[in-house]
Order: C-alpha cells, then structure tokens, then sequence
C-alpha cells in the first residue's frame, strides 16, 4: 500500500520535473554550457553573466524591468489597499462592481488590455481623435505612464490579498492600546501596521512578481513605444537577429533571481509576522452605512471607467468602428469586422484566419486542462493525503511555473524537445501542437494543484486510512471517496486551467508548428498589421466565447452532479 | 519493492502520460506536421486548387513536403509552384529576423528547406557557417541578366532573384514642402524634425538599408551620424508596416521607407512623396538559398529553377500588390512602370555586410534604447 503511494508520487514528480523543471533547468545550464543544447559541449565560463551590465540594451531592460515592476507594485498597492480597506469598512452598492472588475482584470490576459491601453492613448488612437488630448499620448508612452496602466490593471492581486485579511475586526488591540495612553499614531504604527503589514507585502510581492514576469505589455507596445524589459529582451535575444541563446539564458538567469528574491521576501514576512491575534474574542469586521454612499458609487464608478472601461471599452468600441482614427459619426461605425471575422479563411500571412486560430486554442486549452485536471488531481492528493517522500519536491515543481515566466519555458521547450535524438523515438515535439498542450499544462499545474488542495483541506484524512485498511487501493480511494467530494473544485480547477491556457501569447508565438494560426497570434498579428477593426473584434468574440464556455460547462458540471447524487440516494 | 522496479516503473507511467499527450493532440490532426500541412491545405485550396502531379515530380515521384522560408510572396508562391512542378510545399511566413532565429534555434535539427529573403549579408553568414548547400549551378542560372549575375556568389550558396530599394525617402506632404524635403541621404541625416525607419534586428530590408549607410561612409562615420540623428529625433519602429503608419499620422515628418511601404501609400492617395536619391537607394537584394540538410534536395532544387524562370519572375512583379516593385534580375522580364525606371542601388558586398552584421545591428539595437 505504501508502494503504491509511491508509484504515484514518484510517477507525478517524475511528470512534472521532465515537464516543468528540466525546461527551466535547460535554459540555465545553457548560460555555462553555450551550445549544450546544439549538440557541443564547451564550458562558456560564468562572465557571461556580467555581460548584462555592458550592454546597454540589456541593462536598459533589467533597468526598465525594476523600475515598472517596482513602480507599479508600490503603486498597485495602495490603489488595492485603498480600495480593501473601503470595500471592508462600508457597505455601498458599487461594491460588487469592484469585485467584478477585479476578478476580470485578473483574469484578462494581459496583451488585451495594453492593446486597450495603445488604441486609446496612441497618437492616433481615440481620445486623440475624439477628444484631441495630445497629454494623455505623452502621458502615458513614458516610464511612469506605464507604472500607471500596469498598476491599474494589476492592482487586484494586492486588492484581493488585503481584502481577505480584513475579515477580522482588530480594532479591540487598538483599544487597549489607547487606554495605556497610546496616542492614534503610535496605535497605528504599533498595533494595526505590523497586522496589516503580512497582507500589504504579500499584495506588493504578488504585484511585483506578475509585472516582471508580464510580456504581455510590452509586445503590445512593440509597435509604438520602445520599451524593452527583460521578458521582451529574452523574446528578442531568441526571436530577433543577432540571436543570442546564451544571453536569452542570462537575462532569464536575471528573472528568475528577481522573481526568487521576490518569493523570499514574502515567505520571510509570511514567517515573521506569526501573530495569534484570533483568538476566542475575534469578531468579524462589521461593514458600516456610510454617510454619503453615492460619494463611494461614484468614486469607485470612476475607476472602474479608468481600470477596465478605458482597455476593454476601447477595444470593444474600436471593433465597430470603420476606421480606428476615423471619428465619433454614425457612417463611421459597423459590423464589417465581425462579418470579416466569421467568413475569413486566411490566405495572407498579415491576416489569420479567425475561426481556425480559435478552434485550435480551444482545443489546446481544453486537452491542457483535463489533463492538468487529472495531474494536479493526483499531485494534490499525494501532497495532501501521503507520506510521500516527493512531497517537498512536488511542492516546489508545482509552484515554479507560476513565477517562471512563460517565455522561459519557452526557450526551455526548444532546447530540450528539438533534440535529433529523439526524432527516431517519435518525441521530437518542437513544431508539433503537442508541445502547446503541454506547455499549457505546465502552465495550468499551479492553479490546478492549488485550487484542489483548498478542497482536500477540507477532508478528513481517516476517511481514507479507514478505507485503506478495509483493502482499497489508492485508486479506488481517489475514485470512491475523494473524487466524489471535491468534484466540484475540480470542475473549477479544470476551468481556471482552461483559461488560463487560451490566451498565453508568449508560449504560443514561441512553440507555434509552422503555419498554425492559435488565438492569441490571430490579435497579435492583426494588431501589428494594423488591422485594429479585425483585432478587437477577435479580441471580443474570444474573450465572450470563453466566458460562455466556462459559464455553460460550470452549469452542467452542476446539473450533472446532481442527477447523479439523485441517483444513487433512489438506489440506495 | 526496489529500487530498480520502481524506475521501471515510473518510466512506464511517464511513457503512459506521454502517450497520452501525443494522441490528445493526434486528435487535433495527426502529428504535427500532418496538422500544419492539413491547416494551410485549406488555405491552398481557397486560391489554387491542389493539382494531382499531372508532371511527375521527378524519378521517384514529389517525396517529401519542403518547407520554405521566406518573407515575401509566402502566400502566392507556393500553390504556384506546386501547380507547376508537382512538388509539394509548405511555404512559412517570418519576419526577416524571425526567419534568422528560427534557422538559429533549429541549427541543431534544421526543419527547413529552402530560404528566401531580403538581405544577401545574412544568407552569406549562414551560408560561411555551412548552413546552405553550395556548388549547385542551376540550369536557369544563364537566365539572369546582366546585372543579376554580378550578385551570384562563386561557392554558389544562394541564388539572386530580385533586388528592390530597402529605403527610399519619404516624406508627409502635409507637414513637409517638397524644397524642404531632404533630396540624399546626407539631407536625410541632417534633416531638421523627426524621422524613422525600420528595426534590422527585425525588418529583413532594415539590415541592408543600414549597412549601405555603413557601408557608404565608413563605420565610425556611420556611427557618428547616427548618434547624431538619434539626438536630433529618430525613432525606430519593428516593421516597414509601423514606419508608414507613423508618418502618416504625423509621429515622423520624414522615413527612410521601403519600396514597397512607400509606393503603396503614395498610389493609395496619402499625404505620402517619394524620393528616390540621385547616388542610389540602398538595395535589398532578395535571394534564395537551399538548406544543406535538406530532406528533399530535388525539389528544393526545383525551387531554385522555378524562381529563375522568366514566367515566375513576370508573373511576381505583376502581382496586385505592391510586392511586385521589385528590379528582377531574370533578362526580359518587365518591373511595374510605376518605379523610377533607373534607379540606381547602394549595395555593400555579401562579405562585407555579412562581416558586420552583428557588430552594426548589437551596435543599432544598443544605440536606439538610449
């Protein structure tokens, strides 16, 4: 029984490091090893690694790569804390808006929204031609405009982390503290800061974390403002000429250190700050009526106008337009793009076909998401339920992609899977869809471990031992006990994986087969050509689809559970 | 149970999940490649319906599919060559570096065939670095013309089959007067107010149009002017494509634009002059060359006398759009009246622009973040 524990543990490790950890490893043997990979082995010493602060393009994208990430973490953060710390005293009606416009931010891919951001603040974009701003184009194509819109579109994971520690009113510590004579200040400053501060710097890092790792942001730029970042540098050392696998391996060596240090901040401030302030008195905060409520709809109207209206808005209102620069008049709107979008079949490189792009995304992301679905299903449990010796190992696996940016994994990808080797034993799988799906896997594997040891969390281990020594097998234990119990959470472990996968552009515009159009390449291609009509309404169509498909499937995932509980009580 | 039966069996789970993958993806068409073919089957077949080898393609009949990669006529190209030899193609599109980083990254397992694109310094690199196939004289080889068979190298790494300017000046005329307009390059460096062009880390035309202008005066001169230039305003955009963008909406006054951007915009009716410098435009020769590891070196061969033949190189320059400006190098063949009819070309030797390429464009990539 033990054994087959380990069969289990040892087979996902085995999984993941092969799919997630050796692509990662690859590219940062390949900074000491130059041409490992190209089938000669030489030692390219380590100086390799201080060329980043000779050359000023990469010193430039480490510089920018901080300075946004910094920016728009600090900036984020108070923008989310802000917004927690309203959201969590009052109650006011926008407040749900809030939520959604979060939930929505964080689930758009992030290429959309800078594309948003570009056709409304470019110089021939729309508050250029409707509203004649020429500051909102100067305003926003520098370092600190760019802090801006990364801020505001990055803003909820700092909301969302603040918020969940507000739940618990704290305010009693307070108390006691003025009545020893403490004055506001100093019970701010030695009782609510260092509670609230796990929270903030967990929001900060998170922030700081998913702006470095963006690609999104500056891709879309690409076309209007230089702003090379290590992610885009790392792009370009591989997809632009002179090609520089070597330095690509450095400048992700660079990423993957911030991103570390990054982690080790906030695992340190997780562990310092061990206070056991709920105990047997902890009330829940109680949110208050505010006094003038329509002064706290209106504010949080507004920024949900700046924060998601401005992209999303612009992109929506720019698929209906003739011409993008072509002005607010009646003649000047239409539906020829989304017509376009349904009868076009390719046929010029400039423009792709829509429908097949976005037939072979779904395909993919839903291959990724049953079977990241089903790994993580087995990951969760040997993390949750065994003694695994794995364990450690499983955890760090499971959790690396979430901070290894994708185009990473995507050089990863190429050094390990266009091997001739491996020609013969049919797993060359650079250039085939394959590598796609499990790139979206490797993608997925976070959240699909997460969100289903949230659900085991909640599960009695004896259960299991019961059944064990009753003689089932592990499987039979997945199958009959734990399956039944969290089929829901797997359900949406399955979609947030889904999702997750559709629209990864840096994965996509790197382990593409040749000529095969994915949905992402279908905006991005029409965005660079400048055929913004047939971008954004791609952009729109996709993104409705997707909901659609994650709302339907959620809905029958539902239903279907239902018959079947129904079924088994009129059997039993 | 031991060590050894618990590798066996993990390897048996690993290749069970592999196994599992692949046929996912089977589902989705068949291995890769077989899904790629079936993908852009479909878009053959909007323009050309596939022929059924009516010529036999050679002894042993069409063989493998070659892949082509290249950055201009990707779309017309290959129907047409197969409608007329028989051999099957997959033509690719990439950006001119996009096409250099991905023969880079596949040096190890290359996956294409044959290569066409602008810039014979690059294909000249590739080609000191026994990427291409070389020593094959093409029986169509005779058909060039004067001019096209100075370009020819002795090795014979890759074939000429058009030259056309990388950058021409142009100018918006709604912002720009034409006595203002600078008339050479020189003016165009000097020029008063913001100008742009191309990226040659990733445009194909950008590395020939700014090696010329290194060529042309010298490399620390070359720098010096355009250390210059980008004090006095330059902006530098991906594509062509951005570059016509941004002087038309005003963002650049002036552009170093190529041919095919700058007539394209001229003859829809924009704001757009063109300027064809008396010393010469710097040209972008546009070549084909044949992947020494090819998997089917005769069609690849086929390729090559397919693109030297009088009819391919007529029916190319008059195309519909403006991809047919171009001087073609085969005798007899007309280009489109529209073009200046003598232009002259600023072209650095193969060796000479592909001794420098990484020098001027680590230097440019450098130069244009500051």
């Amino acid at each position: 029984m033990k054994a087959s524990e380990a069969h289990y543990g040892g087979g996902v490790a085995l999984f993941l490091f092969l799919f997630i950890f050796l692509p990662l490893l690859a590219v940062l043997v390949n900074v000491i090893f130059p041409g490992l990979f190209f089938g000669n082995v030489e030692w390219g010493g380590i100086g390799l690694i201080g060329e980043i602060f000779h050359r000023p393009l990469w010193r430039q994208s480490l510089l920018n790569s901080v300075t946004l990430a910094l920016g728009a973490a600090t900036l984020g953060t108070i923008i989310g804390g802000a917004l927690a710390t309203i959201r969590s005293r009052w109650s006011f009606g926008a407040a749900r808006l809030l939520d959604i416009t979060a939930w929505v931010l964080l689930i758009a891919p992030s290429f959309m929204i800078a594309q948003g951001w570009v056709l409304f603040a470019s110089a021939d974009g729309l508050v250029h031609s409707w509203l004649g701003w020429t500051w909102v184009t100067s305003f926003i194509f520098q370092p600190t405009g760019l802090v801006f819109v990364m801020a505001l579109s990055k803003f909820p994971l700092a909301y969302l982390a603040i918020l969940a520690a507000t739940e618990w009113n704290i305010r009693q510590f307070g108390y006691a503290a003025r009545l020893n004579g403490a004055g506001p200040f100093t019970v701010w400053r030695t009782v609510e800061l260092p509670l609230a501060m796990p929270s903030f710097v967990a929001g900060w890092t998170l922030v700081f974390m998913d702006t470095v790792g963006d690609f999104g942001l500056p891709a879309a730029l690409a076309t209007v403002y230089r702003f090379p970042t290590l992610t885009y540098s790392i792009y370009s050392a591989i997809y632009q000429s002179p090609v520089r696998f070597d330095m690509a391996g450095v400048l992700a060596f660079y990423l993957v250190l911030i991103l570390a240090l990054a982690m080790a901040l906030l695992m340190l401030t997780m562990r310092r700050s061990k206070y056991d302030f709920l105990n047997a008195r902890a009330v829940k905060t109680v949110k208050e009526q505010p006094k003038h409520a329509w002064i706290y709809n209106v504010a949080i109207a507004l920024f949900v106008c700046l924060s998601l209206g401005v992209p999303i808005g612009t992109s929506a209102i720019v698929s209906f337009m003739r011409h993008a620069g072509g002005g607010l008049r009646v003649e000047n709107f239409t539906l020829d793009h989304y017509r376009q979008l349904f009868s076009y079949t390719a046929g010029d490189h400039r423009l792709l076909a829509f429908l097949e792009g976005m037939y072979h995304s779904l395909l993919v992301a839903a291959v990724a998401a049953v079977l990241s679905m089903v790994i993580g299903f087995v990951v969760a449990y040997v993390l949750a339920f065994t003694q695994s010796r794995m364990r450690p190992m499983l955890q760090l696996f499971s959790i690396i992609s979430l901070a290894v940016p994708g185009v990473v994994l995507g050089i990863g990808y190429i050094f390990i899977w266009n091997q001739k080797w491996l020609e013969p034993l049919g797993l060359h799988l650079y250039g085939k869809p394959s590598l796609l799906v499990i790139a979206g896997i490797a993608g997925a594997i976070p959240y699909a471990v997460r969100v289903q040891l949230g659900a085991f969390g909640n599960l009695s281990g004896t259960i299991l031992k019961a059944a064990a020594i009753q003689g089932a097998s592990v499987f039979d234990r997945m199958r009959d006990i734990v399956l039944p119990l969290v089929r829901q959470s797997l359900l949406i472990a399955g979609l947030t994986s889904f999702g997750t996968s559709v629209f990864d552009l840096a994965l996509a515009s790197m382990l593409k087969p040749p000529n095969f159009s994915l949905m992402p390449l279908v905006i991005d291609k029409a965005f660079e050509f400048s055929n913004y009509g047939y971008a954004t309404a791609a952009t729109v169509v996709s993104c409705a689809s997707v909901v659609l498909i994650i709302m339907v499937v959620q809905a029958a995932g539902r239903w279907v559970f239902g018959r079947l509980d129904r079924q088994r009580q009129q059997e039993g | 149970m031991n060590k050894k039966s618990v590798f066996r069996y993990i390897s048996t789970m690993m290749l069970i999940a592999l196994m599992l993958i692949v046929s996912a993806c089977g589902q989705s068409g068949g291995t890769g490649s077989g899904e790629a073919s079936q993908a852009l089957g479909s878009q053959n077949e909007a323009e050309a319906p596939q022929v059924e080898a009516e010529e036999p393609a050679g002894a042993d009949g069409p063989g493998e599919t070659i892949y082509l990669y290249g950055n201009d006529f990707v779309d017309v190209i290959a129907p047409k060559f197969m409608e007329e030899t028989g051999y099957k193609m997959e033509a690719v599109h990439y950006g001119g570096g996009e096409a250099l980083a991905k023969i880079e990254a596949e040096q190890g397992n290359p996956q294409w065939d044959v290569l066409m694109m602008d810039g014979h310094g690059s294909i000249r690199n590739l080609g000191d670095r026994d990427f291409l196939m070389t020593g094959w004289q093409p029986e169509n080889l005779a058909n060039l013309s004067e001019q096209g068979a100075a370009y020819v190298p002795e090795d014979l790494a890759y074939y000429p089959v058009g030259i056309h300017a990388a950058g021409l000046i142009a100018y918006n005329t709604n912002l720009v007067t034409a006595e203002e307009a600078p008339q050479t390059w020189e003016e165009f460096f000097a020029y008063e107010g913001p100008v742009g062009h191309a990226d040659p880390a990733v445009a194909a035309p950008a590395y020939p149009l700014v090696s010329a202008f290194f060529e042309k005066w010298g490399v620390a001169e070359a720098e010096k002017l355009y250390v210059n230039r980008f004090s006095q305003g330059m902006k530098v955009y991906p594509k062509n494509g951005p570059v016509g963008k941004a002087l038309l909406s005003g963002e650049i006054e002036v552009a170093a634009l190529q041919e095919h951007n700058a007539y394209e915009l001229k003859l829809a009716g924009e704001p757009v002059e063109v300027i064809w410098p008396e010393e010469g435009a710097p040209g972008s020769l546009r070549v084909v060359a044949i992947s020494q590891h090819t998997r089917n070196p005769e069609a690849a061969k086929a390729f090559v006398e397919f693109m030297l033949k009088p009819e391919t190189q007529q029916m190319l320059a008059s195309l519909d759009s403006t991809d047919s400006f171009f001087t073609p190098l085969v005798e007899g063949v007309s280009p489109r009246s529209e073009r200046e009819p003598n232009g002259k070309f600023l072209l650095p030797s193969a060796a000479w622009a592909s001794e420098h390429e990484v020098e001027i464009k680590t230097w440019f990539a450098d130069q244009s973040v500051k």
